[in-house]
């Protein structure tokens, strides 16, 4: 499809850059930046209504990007994503009021570029998106400037960043050389046709995974996470625990499927053994935390490894399914439990776990939905987590018959379960079973205790009520364009 | 070999080849050391003028390689604007002599070596193999020369890549913002403290 | 054209290599960020260099080094604000010097 024809499929990103930049121009002469929030939530808003999740796919822009099914949820997911941590962010103390405003409209660039990356399907296309959403996430990180941690985080960050997708750029460069082409499309069928050497090829692949594991925080590439994720304000850890791990696994999982399905047992068991490594190393450090943010940072890795598996599984619906339902319910829960870090470190000022002894007796609404995310993490069986668990587990075993090692995965990611329930449950033991130092109350500020009840409603919802969602994904799941 | 020697069509290509080659191992050599300067000397404004050194030379690649258009752009964007903003940046800093003269960790020389090392040897496998000719295409030095030309770059840009066009300047208006946002000095005049 | 396609290579990658290596051991912020310059100078003679030896018809290759030029400025841009804001709080860039949090 040429230019002209292609632009009634990117009407979402339309309003988005539109509404991002009016914004812009907006905080100039608006000085109460909660109404540039709710703008900002509005636009974000307004962009999914132009969105088809059945659409049958497109190649736009001459394959430049792809529209289907599997790129459409995860733009509905970066809206509700987005949406929500603007809603958080804004009765989220730490963050200077003067500049709230470009703050709200950086994020709604971020879902822009979030939205290009679900659906690239060209290496210009996929470096140029990554580019975007990292760039802004670094700002976004230093975000709180006065705060030394904030900038050291963002440095951190930054470095690996560029490195990383310095590694990635190079190894794009030689997949033009083998082929001629950028396009997914092309490198798919000189792949298909071609006598590559496979381990030519493992070489090249490994390079553009150094840029995409950075994204979702797979192992060798996973350091920068625990410190950006403590020095960032709590909004955005939230944001790239989720969102920006969300849409890393999009690229990931489309780049390796349409581009290197010739090779598939090759990168099927690395991935394989990254995942392993992943959640059992983000599993055992997180059991050292004394930081809450540090501990839901290391159990993020973790959970980018259960998810892994199901990127290593590859090309069963089974996989896809569970894919989309793990980062689904991760969502929601995760989300939830940065929620109660905002509240509470918005009256404490501190994230350290000491603090929340005793919050059962404090705030126990508080607690009570702290724990309920918690359980959910931990995947008890009748919470959302448990279903996202269970997907992927079993898309494991079910794969099994043609891929032996993918039973070692589930062996991996039940042994991990239940290494992640201890240090989930010690912290819902140090707010139930240890005494507060003080009484104080813990302000909830209305949009917290709105975003809160949201998180809760919709964990609890999917646990009672998993099969129209389930559906919904069936449906979304087997519509991933591959050639 | 006649005497008075007079080239002949078959000389001057031979000739205008060897020019190729030995202006290419001088640009070479100008460049690894311009890199090589940049990553091991101790101050910065150094580090920045070898960096510079090996921008010019590659644009000289550039040039080579029939893209006189990137040549160009290598030598205003880069050499120009970017090494610009770095020597700012050290400038603003001052950086102290302590600073300058911490030596590398002997550890994370012998990691980076090894890894530079071991991705160096395998490549160099891969490239020698002749692994990459990839379609060798129907290449006419006509071709070339009216791709490297200015105005057909831009007609490829302008219509089939207008869409990352569009998004590269985005990305840089993003860049601006936050830069902007970042470097502002006086943040003690809103927000809560 | 007399210098083949493999020169181009194997001077790009041994830019690539001094980069990742500088990248790597450089200690404080302003030397890393070079480092990384020099890796993504490398992969654009890669790609100026497949686009005359691979697809010379189609150009895509110089425009994708064009874009590079760009990304790398603005990702310059960003770190180089970062930086400053660094030195502000820190009175260094001294990537190992930096340690609020531990590493």
């Amino acid at each position: 499809m040429n230019v002209i024809q292609s632009f009634p499929y990117i009407y979402p990103e339309l309003i988005l850059v539109a509404g991002g930049l009016l914004l812009v121009l907006l905080d100039l002469f608006i000085s109460n930046k909660r109404l540039l929030g709710y703008g900002a939530i509005a636009v974000l808003l307004l962009s999914l209504l132009p969105m088809n999740p059945y659409t049958h796919g497109a190649e736009i822009f001459n394959g430049m990007l792809i529209i289907d099914r599997f790129s459409c949820f995860f733009k509905i997911f970066t809206v509700l994503v987005m949406s929500l941590i603007i809603l958080i962010s804004q009765d989220y103390k730490s963050l200077m009021e003067k500049y709230r405003g470009e703050y709200y409209s950086l994020l709604v660039f971020l879902a822009f570029g979030m939205m290009l990356m679900a659906s690239a399907a060209n290496l210009l296309m996929l470096q140029l998106s990554i580019e975007l959403v990292s760039l802004t996430s670094y700002l976004l990180v230093a975000f709180n400037k006065k705060d030394a941690r904030s900038s050291e985080a963002a440095l951190k960050y930054y470095l690996v960043g560029v490195i990383a997708s310095s590694i990635m750029l190079y190894g794009m460069t030689y997949l033009y050389g083998l082929t001629g082409s950028l396009s997914f499309h092309d490198i798919f069928s000189y792949f298909r046709d071609g006598t590559a050497d496979s381990v030519v090829i493992l070489v090249f692949m490994l390079m553009i995974m150094a840029g995409l594991g950075f994204k979702i925080a797979m192992v060798p590439f996973h350091w920068w996470v625990p410190d950006a994720y403590e020095g960032a304000p709590t909004p955005i850890t939230a944001f790239l625990s989720v969102g920006s791990k969300a849409v890393g696994f999009a690229v990931l999982y489309r780049t390796f499927m349409m581009v290197f399905p010739a090779f598939y047992s090759d990168w099927s068991s690395l991935l394989g053994v990254l995942a392993i490594v992943t959640m059992t190393l983000g599993n055992i450090v997180a059991v050292s935390q004394h930081n809450l943010k540090r501990l839901l940072a290391y159990s993020s890795i973790a959970h980018a490894g259960y998810i892994l598996v199901g990127v290593a599984i590859g090309y069963t619906n089974w996989a896809q399914e569970a894919i989309l339902t793990y980062l689904l319910t991760y969502y929601l829960m995760n989300l939830g439990a940065f929620i109660i870090l905002i509240i509470v470190s918005n009256t404490l000022n501190s994230d350290e776990l000491e603090d929340y002894s005793g919050l059962a007796q404090r705030a126990p609404g508080l607690a009570a939905c702290f724990a309920l995310f918690l359980l959910s993490l931990t995947g008890v069986p009748p919470l959302a987590g448990f279903f996202g668990k269970y997907y992927i587990f079993a898309a494991a075993i079910e794969a099994g018959n043609s891929n032996p090692f993918s039973y070692w995965m589930a062996v991996a990611i039940a042994i991990n379960s239940v290494i992640a329930a201890y240090y989930y449950f010690r912290v819902i033991r140090q707010m139930y079973l240890v005494e507060p130092e003080d009484m104080g109350v813990i302000r909830q500020p209305l949009t917290l205790k709105l975003a809160l009840g949201l998180m809760v409603f919709f964990t609890v919802t999917l646990s009672l009520y998993l099969s129209p969602v389930a559906e919904f994904i069936r449906q979304t799941s087997s519509m991933l364009t591959w050639y | 070999m006649n005497f008075p020697f007079i080239p002949d069509e078959e000389d001057r290509i031979m000739i205008e080849g060897y020019m190729e080659q030995i202006a290419f191992l001088i640009l070479a050599l100008f460049a690894v050391v311009g890199g090589l300067i940049t990553v091991t000397h101790r101050h910065p404004i150094y580090c920045a003028l070898g960096l510079i050194l090996c921008f010019l030379s590659i644009s000289g690649f550039y040039a080579m390689l029939g893209a006189p258009f990137l040549a160009a752009v290598q030598v205003i964007i880069y050499a120009g604007s970017i090494m610009t903003l770095f020597v700012f940046v050290i400038m603003l800093m001052d950086l102290t002599r302590e600073d300058l003269k911490m030596p590398p960790s002997k550890f994370s020389t012998v990691v980076a070596s090894f890894l530079g090392f071991v991705l160096l040897l395998e490549m160099l496998m891969i490239i020698g193999g002749g692994f990459l000719t990839g379609k060798m295409g129907s290449w006419t030095p006509e071709k070339v020369d009216s791709v490297g030309h200015t105005r057909v770059l831009a007609q490829v840009l302008f219509t089939e890549y207008l869409y990352p066009f569009e998004i590269i300047s985005f990305v840089l208006v993003v860049a601006l913002v936050g830069a902007i946002l970042l470097g502002k000095k006086k943040l003690h005049l809103g927000g809560k403290e | 054209m007399i210098v083949p396609l493999a020169h181009f290579l194997i001077l790009s990658l041994i830019i690539f290599c001094i980069g990742l290596y500088g990248a790597l051991t450089r200690r404080n912020a302003v030397g890393i960020l070079m480092s990384v310059e020099l890796m993504l100078n490398a992969a654009n003679i890669n790609l100026v260099a497949f686009s005359r030896f691979v697809s010379p018809q189609s150009g895509t290759g110089q425009i994708f080094a064009v874009f590079v030029m760009a990304l790398a400025a603005a990702s310059v841009a960003v770190g180089l604000a970062i930086v400053i804001c660094i030195y502000r709080n820190h009175r260094t860039i001294a990537a190992d010097k930096i340690d609020l949090m531990k590493w």
